[in-house]
C-alpha cells in the first residue's frame, strides 16, 4: 500500500512541474489575450476617436464652407424686395455645393428656381401655432445668423432628408448688414450628407451617426434636452423621416449617465476637442465628437463605431500570433525539457550503467572478501562498507577505530597474531607503514565461531587517501577467508615432504640392499673361502675333501644365483631383456619345474600337489626358460615362507581364447605365512622383502618378485596375488600362449602295433582329459572310474578279441588301489599288453611291488602325449631287442648323448638308435654349435659327445679341440668319440690328436657304440 | 614290394641295413627320406660353378648318408667321386654319369616303392 502511495507520490511529483508550468502559460496566454484584447479596442478605440475627431471636424469643415459659400451667395444677390418671386441675381449664380438654393423672403414665402426648368416655384413656409408660426431658420436667418439645418425633402419623386445651410440676404439699397431682405436657403443634397458619414475601417464600413442635440435653457446655461438622430451612415429609408432618440435602447440611468457625459464634453466643447468614447459590448468602441460649427443652432454630434468584426479579427489575429508566439514557445520549452530530460536520461543512465558495474564489482570483491571496513584514522573511527557487517552480530557496524583493533586482535587464535596485529593496526602504525605504499597485507589464523576448524584470513588494508603530508587520512580494510589457498599450501608442502620422504625410502631402500647384498654376497663367498682353506689343510682326508667340495659347490651355487638375480634385474632395468621365443612342450616344463621345486619341498617335509585341467596341447611356443623362472620363483617363495608340513597347490589350467591362443593360468597356492597388506603393495618393488622374524632367516635378494614381474610383463601377461597373514597366499599367473599343433600320423603306434587304450582313475575330470588327448592322437581310448568296472571292461574286450593294448591305472583310488587293480588285469590280459600307473606321487616306495603286480612303468600325472610315447617306447624297445635293458649288455642305456652331425638323415637316424637302446641325444648341426651347446650345459648333463668329422663351419677336429680348451671340469673328462666313413689311420691320429677319446666308423651301428661306450668306460674306471 | 625287393633292386645292402635298423618299418622310414636330402644337388651345383670345396662336402655327405641307407650301389661312385675331390684331382667323366645314372634309379625306385605302399 505504502508503495502505491509513494509511486502516486512519484507520479505526482514527476507531473507536477508540468502542469504548474501548462497552467502558468495558459494563464499568461489568458492574460495576454486579454490584454491584447484590451491594447486592440483601446487602439481601436483611439483609431476611432481620431477618426471620429476628423469626421466631425469635416463636417464642421465642409458646413463652414457651405455657410461661407452661401454667405457669398448672399453677398452676391440682392434681391429686390418690392418685387416677389425668386431673385434674378440667383438665377444667374450657379452653386457647385448646393443642390440648388432657395429664397425665403421676408414675408415668409419660399421661392424655388429650377435651373433646368425654369420654372419658379413658392411655398409659405409660415405656419401657425410653431415656433410662433415660422421655422427655426427663418427666425435666425433674419436676425442675420447663418446655420444648418435639416429637413425632409419635398421632392415629388421621393421623401429625403436633406441638409440645408441657410443665411440672410440683405437689401440692394442698404448694403452690407443693412437690412435683411430674406433668408437663401442652400441645399445639400442627401448624397452630400451621407458623403460626410461615410467612413470605413480596414474595408468594413463603419457605422457613423449625425445627432443634433435639442438644446434647452439660454445660451449660458444650455442643457442637453434631446438628442436626436439626423444621419445615419446605415439608416434605412424609414428611419429617415423619424428622429431617432440615441436613448431608446437604453435603461433610463444609462440614459441619463450618457446624457451627463455628453453633457461634459458638450460645455467644454470649445475649450477642448474632446469627444466621449462609448463601448458597446466587448469589442465595440464608439465615440461621440461634436463637430465645430458656429453657424448651427442646434450642436451635433457624431457618433462612429468600430465595427466589432474587424476589433474581433485583430483580436484574433492578435491572438493567434500571440497563440503561435505561445505555441511556438511552448514547442521550443517542450524541446528544451525534452533534451534536458533525454540528455538527463543519458546521463542517469551512464550513471546507472557505472553503478551497476560498480555494483558488480562490489559484488564480486564481498565473495572475495568477507568484509570491508572503512577506518578514518584523523576522526579515529571505523564503519563496515559494502552491504558487509561484522562476523560478531554484537559488534557494532560503526564506531570507534580502537574498538575494531580489538575485535580483530580478538578473534586471532595464535597469541604470535594477535600481538602481532595489535601493534600494526594503531593508527600511527598504519600511518608510517603506509608512507612508503598504498597497501599493507597480514595473514593470521583465526579461531571460528562455533566451527572447530580456524580459518585462515589476510587483512588487506588499504589507503584511500592522504593528508597534506601525505599521511594516511583514511583506509579501507578488507579481510579476506584464505583457508583454501593456505590450506593448498600446506598441502604441496605435505606432498613436497612426501616426495622428500620417498626420494629418501628409495635411496635407503638402495643402501639397504647394497648392504644386504653385501651381507648375502660375503656369507656365501666367506663359506667358499672358508671351506675352501679348510680343504687345504684336509687334503689326506678323502671324506672332508668331499663334504668340503660340496659345501664349496654349494655356497658358489647360492652365489651364482644371487649374482644372476642381479644382473637381471639390470638387464630388466635397462630394457635389454629379450624373450627367446621356441617351440615347447608343457609336460618338459612341468618336469623342470617339479625337480627343481620337489628337493625343496621334501627337504621341508611340505605337501606338494600338482593340478592341471583342460590342457589340450602339450606343445606352445614361448620362451620356456623364462617361464620356468617366473614359476619356480614363484613355487620356491611358497616353500620359502611356508613353514614345514604345509602345502603347496600348483595348478594349471587352460582356456581356449579367440584364434588359436590359449590362455594358461598358473596358480600356485599355499598355506603360509602369508603377506601383509602393506608388503602386498610393494611386493613387486626391487630390492623390498618382508622383514620379520621368519623371514629374517630367508636368504634371499628381494628382487625375484620384481624379476618375476617384469618378465610376465615382458609376456603380456598378468600376475595377481592374494593373501592374508598367517592364512597363506595365492598368486595367479595368466599368460597367453599359441599351441604348436602336430598333426598325429598314428605311425608312432603303428610301429608298436598300439590301437586301444583304457584310462582307470576315480577322478572323472583326469579321465576325461586324458583319453580326450588319446582319441586326439588317433588312438581308441575308454575310461573306467574304479577297478571294478576296470576289470569287467578289459575282459569284455579280450571276450570281444579286441583286448586293450594298454592301461592307464591311477595309483591312489578308493576301495581298489592301482597296483591291485593291475594285478587283477594282467591275470585277464596276460603277457601282451602293456599297464602304466598314472601317478602324482612318488613312486619309489611301490616299485619293487609294482613291478611283482605287473605294471610296466609309470607315468607322473599330468598325462602328456609326448611323455606316454617316450614311456612306451621306452618299455618295447626293452622288450623287444635284446640286451637293450641297462646292465653289462647295454651300456648306453640312460645316457644323453651329445651328436654333431650336420646332415638331417644321419642325425634322425642315429638319435632314434640311440632311443631304441634307451638312450637320448641332442643334436647340434655343426661343430661351433656342439662346441656351444656344451659350454652352456649345466656340468655332467651329457655323458658322452658323437663327433662327425666332416662339418660345414666348425670340423669335428676342431670343435673337440674346443671342448676340450673349455674352462671347466668336466671339458676334460666328457668321453669323445669320432665318426668317420674313413677308417684311415690319419683319421684315427687326427680324432685323437684333436683330444677325441674314440673313433667310430660310419655308419655307426649300436654294437659297434656299445661296444666302443664299453670299453671307454672300463679305461675311464681304471 | 617288399623292403628286401626294393633293397635288391637299387643294389643296396639289406642285410647289414635291417641289421642296424633293427626293423624294416624304420629302414623303410629313413630310405623314403633320402629323396630329401640335398646331398646330390649340392654336389652337381658346386661342380657346375667349380666350387671344389663345396663339392667334396656334398659328395662326402651323399657317400655317408648312402652308407648309413646301405645304398651301395650309388655309394660305389659317390666314394670314388669324393676321394678324387679330396684329393684334389679332377672327378671322372665315368663316375659321375655313373652317380647319375644311380642316383636317377634309386630315386625312381623309391617313388614307385612310396606309391606301392601308400
Amino acid at each position: 500500500m505504502e508503495t502505491k502511495e509513494n509511486q502516486k507520490l512519484k507520479i505526482l511529483r514527476k507531473y507536477l512541474p508540468l502542469v504548474v508550468v501548462i497552467a502558468v502559460v495558459a494563464i499568461f496566454f489568458a492574460v495576454f489575450m486579454i490584454n491584447n484584447n484590451k491594447r486592440v479596442v483601446r487602439q481601436n478605440s483611439e483609431f476611432v476617436a481620431e477618426t471620429t475627431k476628423q469626421t466631425a471636424s469635416r463636417i464642421g469643415s465642409e458646413l463652414t464652407s457651405a455657410a461661407t459659400s452661401l454667405m457669398n451667395v448672399s453677398r452676391l444677390c440682392k434681391p429686390d424686395v418690392d418685387n416677389d418671386g425668386y431673385p434674378e441675381d440667383l438665377k444667374l449664380i450657379n452653386s457647385v455645393i448646393f443642390e440648388n438654393i432657395d429664397y425665403v423672403s421676408i414675408e415668409g414665402v419660399q421661392y424655388r428656381y429650377n435651373k433646368e426648368t425654369k420654372e419658379e416655384t413658392s411655398f409659405s413656409i409660415l405656419t401657425a401655432g410653431e415656433n410662433g408660426g415660422e421655422p427655426t431658420y427663418f427666425t435666425e436667418g433674419k436676425l442675420g445668423k447663418t446655420g444648418v439645418y435639416t429637413a425632409i425633402s419635398d421632392d415629388v419623386i421621393r421623401t429625403s432628408r436633406v441638409l440645408n445651410v441657410y443665411t440672410p440676404v440683405y437689401k440692394k439699397e442698404t448694403g452690407l448688414q443693412d437690412e435683411v431682405a430674406g433668408v437663401i436657403i442652400g441645399r445639400f443634397p442627401e448624397s452630400k450628407l451621407l458623403e460626410f458619414i461615410t467612413q470605413s475601417f480596414f474595408g468594413q464600413p463603419s457605422a457613423v451617426y449625425l445627432y443634433s442635440l435639442n438644446l434647452t435653457g439660454d445660451n449660458d446655461n444650455r442643457q442637453i434636452d434631446d438628442i436626436m438622430l439626423l444621419l445615419g451612415s446605415d439608416e434605412n429609408d424609414e428611419a429617415q423621416t423619424e428622429k431617432v432618440s440615441l436613448f431608446e435602447n437604453f435603461t433610463e440611468e444609462q440614459a441619463a449617465q450618457l446624457k451627463s457625459d455628453l453633457q461634459g464634453i458638450f460645455d467644454r466643447r470649445n475649450e477642448s476637442r474632446d469627444g466621449l468614447m462609448y463601448s458597446f459590448g466587448a469589442n465595440s468602441t464608439a465615440y461621440f465628437s461634436f463637430v465645430p460649427n458656429d453657424h448651427n443652432e442646434h450642436p451635433w454630434l457624431v457618433l462612429q463605431t468600430f465595427p466589432a468584426s474587424v476589433t474581433a479579427e485583430m483580436t484574433k489575429e492578435v491572438n493567434m500570433e500571440g497563440l503561435q508566439l505561445g505555441l511556438g514557445l511552448i514547442l521550443a520549452l517542450a524541446l528544451y525539457i525534452f533534451f534536458l530530460l533525454a540528455f538527463g536520461y543519458l546521463e542517469r543512465k551512464k550513471i546507472v550503467d557505472e553503478n551497476i558495474d560498480k555494483t558488480h564489482v562490489v559484488n564480486a570483491l564481498t565473495r572475495l572478501y568477507d568484509r570491508f571496513v572503512y577506518v578514518n584514522l584523523d576522526r579515529n573511527v571505523y564503519r563496515y562498507v559494502a552491504e558487509t557487517v561484522p562476523e560478531d552480530a554484537d559488534f557494532a557496524v560503526e564506531g570507534e577505530y580502537g574498538q575494531f583493533i580489538k575485535s580483530v586482535t580478538d578473534s586471532c587464535k595464535d597469541d604470535y597474531d594477535k600481538d602481532l596485529l595489535g601493534e600494526k593496526l594503531k593508527p600511527e602504525q598504519l600511518r608510517g607503514d603506509l608512507k612508503q605504499t598504498e597497501d599493507l597485507r597480514y595473514k593470521y589464523r583465526s579461531s571460528q565461531r562455533g566451527g572447530d576448524k580456524p580459518k585462515w584470513e589476510e587483512m588487506t588494508v588499504i589507503c584511500l587517501s592522504r593528508d597534506g603530508d601525505g599521511n594516511a587520512e583514511e583506509v579501507l580494510f578488507a579481510r579476506q577467508n584464505i583457508s583454501d589457498i593456505k590450506e593448498q599450501e600446506l598441502h604441496n608442502q605435505g606432498v613436497l615432504k612426501e616426495a622428500l620422504r620417498a626420494a629418501e625410502d628409495a635411496n635407503r631402500a638402495k643402501s639397504d640392499f647394497l648392504s644386504n647384498m653385501s651381507h648375502d654376497i660375503r656369507t656365501p663367498m666367506n663359506a667358499v673361502i672358508g671351506f675352501s682353506t679348510l680343504l687345504e689343510k684336509s687334503y689326506d682326508k678323502p671324506e672332508k675333501v668331499l663334504e668340503y667340495s660340496r659345501k664349496i659347490n654349494s655356497s658358489g651355487q647360492h652365489l651364482l644365483g644371487i649374482i644372476n638375480d642381479i644382473l637381471d634385474m639390470s638387464k630388466i632395468e635397462s630394457g635389454k631383456i629379450t624373450l627367446n621365443l621356441s617351440d615347447f612342450k608343457l609336460s618338459e616344463l612341468i618336469d623342470e619345474i617339479s625337480s627343481i621345486v620337489l628337493p625343496q619341498v621334501k627337504a621341508k617335509k611340505q605337501q606338494f600337489r600338482l593340478h592341471t585341467y583342460d590342457l589340450h596341447h602339450e606343445e606352445y611356443l614361448g620362451d620356456k626358460l623364462r617361464l620356468t623362472q617366473i614359476l619356480n620363483n614363484i613355487l620356491s617363495n611358497a616353500v620359502k615362507y611356508t613353514p614345514e608340513g604345509g602345502a603347496i597347490d600348483f595348478t594349471i589350467r587352460s582356456e581356449k581364447k579367440s584364434g588359436n591362443i590359449e590362455d594358461l593360468a598358473f596358480v600356485v597356492k599355499d598355506n603360509g605365512i602369508g603377506m601383509s597388506a602393506d608388503f602386498l603393495k610393494v611386493i613387486y618393488e626391487p630390492f623390498e622383502r618382508a622383514s620379520d622374524k621368519y623371514t629374517a632367516s630367508v636368504q634371499g635378494t628381494g628382487l625375484g618378485m620384481a624379476i618375476t614381474k617384469n618378465l610376465i610383463d615382458l609376456m603380456g601377461g598378468t600376475i595377481d596375488v592374494k593373501s592374508k597373514p598367517g592364512e597363506g597366499t595365492c598368486f595367479t599367473v595368466h599368460i597367453q600362449l599359441r599351441p604348436v599343433e602336430h598333426v598325429d600320423d598314428g605311425q608312432f603306434w603303428k610301429d608298436y602295433n598300439i590301437k586301444r587304450t583304457l584310462v582307470v582313475d576315480d577322478e572323472k575330470d583326469v579321465c576325461k582329459n586324458v583319453t580326450e588327448l588319446l582319441k586326439y592322437a588317433t588312438l581308441e581310448a575308454d575310461y573306467c572310474t574304479d577297478g571294478k568296472s576296470a576289470l569287467e571292461a578289459v575282459k569284455k574286450s579280450v571276450k570281444a578279441g579286441t583286448p586293450y593294448d594298454i592301461v592307464l591305472i591311477d595309483l591312489k583310488m578308493p576301495d581298489m588301489d592301482g597296483v591291485e587293480t593291475a594285478r587283477l588285469l594282467r591275470g585277464v590280459l596276460g603277457e601282451k599288453a602293456s599297464l602304466f600307473i598314472l601317478t602324482a606321487y612318488d613312486w619309489e616306495y611301490i616299485e619293487e611291488e609294482a613291478e611283482r603286480a605287473g605294471i610296466d612303468a609309470f607315468m607322473s600325472k599330468p598325462f602328456f602325449i609326448s611323455a606316454f610315447k617316450q614311456t612306451i617306447s621306452r618299455i618295447r624297445s626293452r622288450v623287444s631287442e635284446d640286451g637293450a635293458k641297462g646292465g653289462a649288455g647295454n651300456p648306453i642305456y640312460g645316457m644323453l648323448f651329445l651328436v654333431a652331425e650336420d646332415n638331417e638323415i644321419n642325425s634322425e637316424i642315429i638319435s632314434e638308435l640311440l632311443a631304441v637302446s634307451g638312450a637320448t641325444c641332442d643334436i647340434a648341426s655343426d661343430g661351433e654349435q656342439a662346441v656351444e651347446m656344451f659350454s652352456s650345459s649345466p656340468a655332467g648333463k651329457y655323458d658322452m659327445i658323437l663327433m662327425d668329422v666332416q662339418m660345414p663351419v666348425m670340423d669335428g677336429n676342431a670343435a673337440a679341440k674346443a671342448i676340450r680348451a673349455l674352462p671347466r671340469e668336466d671339458a676334460k673328462t666328457i668321453l669323445i668319440a669320432a665318426m668317420t666313413a674313413n677308417a684311415f689311420a690319419d683319421d684315427k691320429k687326427r680324432a685323437i690328436e684333436a683330444g677325441m677319446n674314440a673313433h667310430i666308423a660310419k655308419p655307426v651301428s649300436l654294437d659297434v657304440l656299445k661296444a666302443t661306450v664299453a670299453s671307454l668306460k672300463e679305461n675311464k674306471e681304471n | 614290394m617288399t623292403v628286401r625287393q626294393l633293397y635288391d633292386k637299387v643294389g643296396g645292402d639289406y642285410e647289414n641295413t635291417l641289421a642296424r635298423f633293427l626293423t624294416e618299418e624304420r629302414m623303410v622310414r629313413f630310405a623314403l627320406k633320402f629323396p630329401a636330402d640335398q646331398s646330390y644337388a649340392l654336389l652337381k651345383n658346386s661342380l657346375e660353378s667349380g666350387d671344389m670345396k663345396e663339392a667334396f662336402r656334398g659328395a662326402h655327405t651323399l657317400k655317408g648318408v648312402c652308407q648309413n641307407l646301405g645304398f651301395t650301389a650309388l655309394y660305389e661312385p659317390a666314394h670314388r667321386v669324393t676321394e678324387d675331390l679330396r684329393a684334389g684331382n679332377q672327378v671322372k667323366e665315368e663316375d659321375l654319369r655313373e652317380l647319375e645314372e644311380r642316383y636317377k634309379e634309386l630315386l625312381d625306385a623309391l617313388r614307385a616303392f612310396g606309391e606301392s605302399n601308400a
